[in-house]
């Protein structure tokens, strides 16, 4: 059975991707079948929407958050190609 | 070379009389850090006469009460704001932050909140790492009861402080899940992140060493 991992905004600087059947999760290390330029990306992605999600009002500018889900779709299909069939990718659009 | 163990040790000299923050902190540009004691939660307590064994097993590190007894999170009320009327600013209880760097610190709310923040994205986005940390004690008790307790401690007891981005700070500390035979132990921390500006609990979550990631 595949494992699946979600890309989803985080409100601190980490990789944003849940990993829930991986222990590893927890600790707050990062997942090793992440691949370091995606990580990269990932965290990028992530430092825009800490920047430019308010929790009250959404995002500050038109335009930004169907912005941020384009670029969330392109790091799922990276990171699909990096991890191969035994995973899984997904993301969680309750934010946009 | 003498003159090389003399430059050491005046450094060393130096170093130790650094002063700490008025919170006992060693300040950086990135945060703040200190030892503090591990709040310990018997997670068999969680949800019968709340969640509490505090670390000195007499005194309420959060207000100084030696009572060992607090109510479930969500009282009647605050469940028909969050859950039926979807009132995302209903008020459902406060905490007391430690002050860093600018911030002030003081009441943190805890409001009803929406999928982004609050109790409703807690609940959406990490009852579950939430429930299984009191399982991996053997523990039953809520989710949100155990939650709100890590989060006070951490607020109230940080063993680290950080800036979070755009008005954000992150707090963490400690914690040690036991249950009343003490055969299982486990340590975590949360991750608590606040709003400065708006002084509400944005999320909270567990997760292995304090340092907010």
């Amino acid at each position: 059975m595949k494992r699946t991992l979600f890309i989803v905004p985080q409100w601190v600087d980490i990789v944003p991707v849940i990993d829930p059947d991986n222990p590893q999760y927890f600790t707050g290390d990062p997942l090793p079948m992440i691949p370091h330029d995606i990580e990269l990306r990932l965290r990028s992605w992530n430092q825009r929407f800490i920047d430019n999600f308010d929790e009250v009002s959404g995002w500050k500018h038109n335009g930004m958050g169907s912005t941020h889900r384009i670029e969330a779709e392109e790091l799922q299909q990276a990171l699909k190609d990096a991890v191969g069939d035994e995973f899984e990718v997904e993301i969680d659009g309750s934010f946009w | 070379m003498r003159i090389k163990t003399y430059a050491t040790a005046l450094l060393v000299g130096v170093l130790a009389v650094l002063p700490l923050s008025p919170a006992g902190a060693a300040e950086t540009p990135n945060g703040a850090t200190s030892a503090v004691k591990p709040v310990v939660i018997n997670v068999d307590e969680i949800g019968t006469k709340g969640v509490l064994e505090f670390p000195s097993a007499s005194t309420n590190p959060i207000n100084g009460d030696s009572s060992v007894a607090t109510p479930a999170l969500l009282g009647p009320m605050d469940s028909i704001n969050c859950n039926i009327s979807h009132n995302s600013n209903w008020n459902i209880t406060s905490y007391s932050a430690r002050s860093f760097s600018s911030f002030g610190g003081g009441k943190i709310n805890l409001k009803c909140g929406n999928t982004a923040a609050g109790y409703v994205h807690i609940k959406q986005r990490h009852a579950s790492e939430w429930a299984k940390r009191i399982a991996s004690v053997g523990g039953l008790g809520r989710w949100d009861d155990f939650m709100s307790y890590a989060t006070k401690s951490a607020l109230n007891n940080p063993s680290l402080i950080r800036h979070a981005g755009a008005g954000k700070l992150c707090y963490s500390t400690p914690i040690v899940l036991t249950n009343s035979s003490r055969t299982k132990k486990v340590t975590f921390s949360p991750t608590v992140v606040v709003s400065q500006t708006t002084k509400t609990l944005i999320t909270s979550y567990p997760t292995g060493a304090p340092n907010c990631r």
